[in-house]
């Protein structure tokens, strides 16, 4: 199965900050977001930004003020060291879905950030490596076409292509 | 803000005074006091107001829940016991922490 089909690079749509430039490109994809049970479990749209750098998936808070209409609370379950400001827990669990695929649970180690000015991007969330590992995802990211890709494991062509590309590096390797 | 309300009179002062870092980390502090004693509970605070504190993380989160509605202000926070924050801090790692990168 894959999620994403050569996607190409390109910016987010939602902006929260002036001057965000249009040289930003990135793997930017819309995905839905489900919360176990903040905002009654509706499929809520965002913009996400893929990031392998990034050790943990990041909410912005301001992106859950969108769903007033929909939520009798601010945030879905947040928590944190009152001395830590650099972000809180998300303690509520969560799924993303891409375009039409599954949903996939989203990591425990997630957090939020509260000021935008230390949001990295313009983007409501940031899925980090965290996200990546924990389903066992595969991002191919083509630099010739500007164009990635996300590939879940649980599917026969995605398993041959990730044995093609690790016997390929392997035979590398020993030559 | 303070100054300019003191000088033209534009307003009462009690707001700029409630917004005050000073005051803000107080309240941090007192907070963080409160789970120290705590260090394997999960503590719920609205301001220097303890709300709950229990091992029962559903529990904790219900009272965290109604005490967003209960009409007294400030935000409330789940302050998780002591193995979890430091979990927390040791993860904050990499591009995430660094939006001077993208910014």
């Amino acid at each position: 199965m894959i999620l994403l089909r050569e996607e190409p690079f390109r910016v987010a749509e939602a902006r929260f900050h002036s001057g965000g430039g249009s040289d930003a490109q990135g793997l930017v994809v819309r995905v839905f977001v489900r919360f176990g049970k903040w905002a009654e479990r509706a499929e809520l749209q965002a913009e996400a930004f893929i990031d392998p750098g990034a050790d943990v998936t990041t909410f912005r808070r301001s992106w859950f003020g969108r769903f007033t209409a929909v939520a009798s609370q601010p945030t879905p379950w947040v928590s944190g060291d009152p001395a830590d400001k650099r972000g809180r827990a998300v303690s509520e669990p969560f799924e993303f879905r891409f375009g039409t695929g599954p949903w996939l649970e989203g990591p425990v180690s997630t957090i939020e950030r509260a000021d935008d000015r230390d949001f990295p991007g313009h983007e409501d969330i940031l899925i980090g490596r965290d996200f990546l590992t924990q389903n066992g995802l595969l991002l191919v990211i083509d630099g010739a076409t500007k164009t990635y890709s996300l590939l879940h494991p649980g599917d026969d062509a995605n398993r041959g292509t990730r044995e093609r590309i690790r016997q390929a590096i392997t035979d590398d390797a020993q030559q | 803000m303070t100054a300019t309300c003191l000088v033209w009179k534009l307003g009462p002062n009690t707001f700029d005074r409630a917004m005050r870092p000073k005051t803000i980390q107080s309240v941090t502090d007192a907070q963080a006091a409160v789970a120290d004693l705590h260090p394997s509970e999960f503590v719920v605070m609205k301001g220097r107001v303890v709300l709950e504190i229990t091992s029962d993380k559903e529990r904790a989160f219900a009272v965290w829940t109604r005490a967003w509605a209960d009409g007294t202000p400030g935000e409330p926070i789940v302050i998780p016991p002591l193995q979890e924050r430091l979990l927390l801090r040791q993860r904050l790692a990499g591009r995430g922490a660094e939006p001077w990168r993208r910014l």
